[in-house]
């Protein structure tokens, strides 16, 4: 997979969290309440920024091996899709986006070496 | 060459290489206009990444709103900052608009300080793009390029030898630009998924349906009035992102003609024809933006 695909999936995430957004923001309210809610919305965020990340990277012409952890960053992004298409718990949501989200920092920290 | 134009001193060999000939003159005065507006079209577009910047955290703070449950915290989303990399990209183009009022210096000068003062103008623009954009293997070739051309232009102080060293620069401009170009669509890409997904996310309770039933004006049920308002946001943030794109389209045709524009300057007898040509096809690129 190449960084590009990695951005389009990462899209694809930032695009399935949104338009479901308003339903798994409600849930964890109930579940967890505002520190649920805000813990969400900041995994929401780092994967956002992640995606800027990448596009600035490509900028910056960083012309690093990022293929292992480009397939492993797929993996869990495509993770974030499923729980959202099933609903689960806002915990499990917010498991699948910081997998992605680290991953992609990985990404980034790698790009930096 | 126009003898009229030439100093008559034996003295005047060594100068003479900085005669042109008038009809020369005029076409070159008329592509260094052309590329101090493209590069002024090119900062143009770095101006609307700006602008695109500060418009996707207000969306992000507008849809946030909407999306989350009472008593949730405020939001206040951080901006995308891209500022070093469009600080590294302006330099450079600021760096060519100089140039080419160096490249009308040298078009007008037979003074031997002016052109030295000219070319180091051109070659400035050359050491920012190589300086402060990481470039490609390919852009660093023709930089070379351009100052192995710089060296013969100061050498002969000839006005084609400068048009030589100009195609290979805005070559390697060309070259720059087009590496960026996909990141650049990815960037607007990302500003339009983040705000398009998320509008069409927000629940109808977070909207006011009596609000949009005045707002929208479509001959629609009163119960699609909200998906409609949704809509015609989503297509409001496509339009300005395709705005975008259209300036980095321009920009990126207008760099193809203006190489060919010094291509037909540095030939070994300029083809009025051909300059003007490419002259104006910037003229109408830059019109359809």
């Amino acid at each position: 997979m190449t960084r590009e695909e990695m951005q389009k999936q990462l899209l694809t995430s930032i695009r399935q969290y949104n338009v479901r957004a308003a339903a798994v923001l409600a849930k964890a309210m109930v579940e967890g309440g505002p520190d649920r809610v805000a813990e969400l919305e900041a995994q929401y965020d780092a994967l956002r920024t992640a995606y800027f990340d990448l596009v600035r990277a490509r900028l910056d012409e960083n012309n690093l091996e990022f293929e292992s952890l480009l397939r492993q960053t797929s993996d869990a992004s495509v993770a974030i899709d499923a729980s959202l298409s099933k609903l689960e718990s806002s915990a499990k949501v917010l498991n699948a986006i910081a997998d992605a989200t680290n991953l992609a920092r990985r990404i980034l920290d790698v790009a930096k070496v | 060459m126009n003898r009229s134009r030439c100093p008559v001193l034996l003295l005047t060999i060594v100068l003479s290489a900085g005669c042109v000939s008038s009809r020369t003159v005029p076409l070159a005065k008329t592509v260094a206009m052309r590329g101090q507006e493209v590069a002024t079209a090119a900062l143009a577009f770095y101006d609307d990444v700006d602008a695109t910047v500060v418009r996707d955290k207000s969306h992000q703070d507008f849809v946030r709103i909407l999306l989350l449950p009472p008593g949730s915290p405020f939001p206040d989303k951080k901006a995308e900052d891209f500022s070093e990399q469009l600080k590294a990209r302006r330099a450079a183009y600021k760096a060519l608009k100089s140039a080419y009022g160096s490249y009308q210096a040298i078009a007008d000068s037979t003074a031997p300080a002016d052109v030295a003062q000219a070319t180091a103008g051109l070659a400035d623009a050359a050491n920012t793009l190589g300086r402060g954009v990481q470039i490609t293997d390919q852009a660093k070739s023709l930089l070379g390029t351009v100052s192995t051309k710089l060296v013969e232009a100061q050498r002969s102080r000839n006005l084609r030898k400068h048009n030589e060293a100009f195609v290979e620069l805005v070559n390697a401009y060309r070259t720059v630009w087009l590496d960026d170009v996909s990141a650049w669509r990815d960037f607007l890409t990302g500003v339009e998924v983040s705000y398009s997904s998320a509008v069409a996310g927000i629940p109808p309770t977070s909207l006011d349906a009596g609000k949009i039933g005045m707002l929208v004006t479509e001959p629609v049920a009163s119960d699609r009035k909200i998906p409609v308002y949704q809509l015609q946001l989503i297509n409001a943030e496509r339009a300005r992102i395709a705005a975008s794109e259209e300036k980095m389209r321009t920009v990126t045709r207008a760099l193809d003609a203006l190489v060919a524009a010094h291509s037909a300057l540095a030939s070994d007898k300029p083809s009025a024809a051909d300059v003007l040509q490419a002259s104006n096809q910037i003229l109408q690129i830059m019109a359809k933006e």
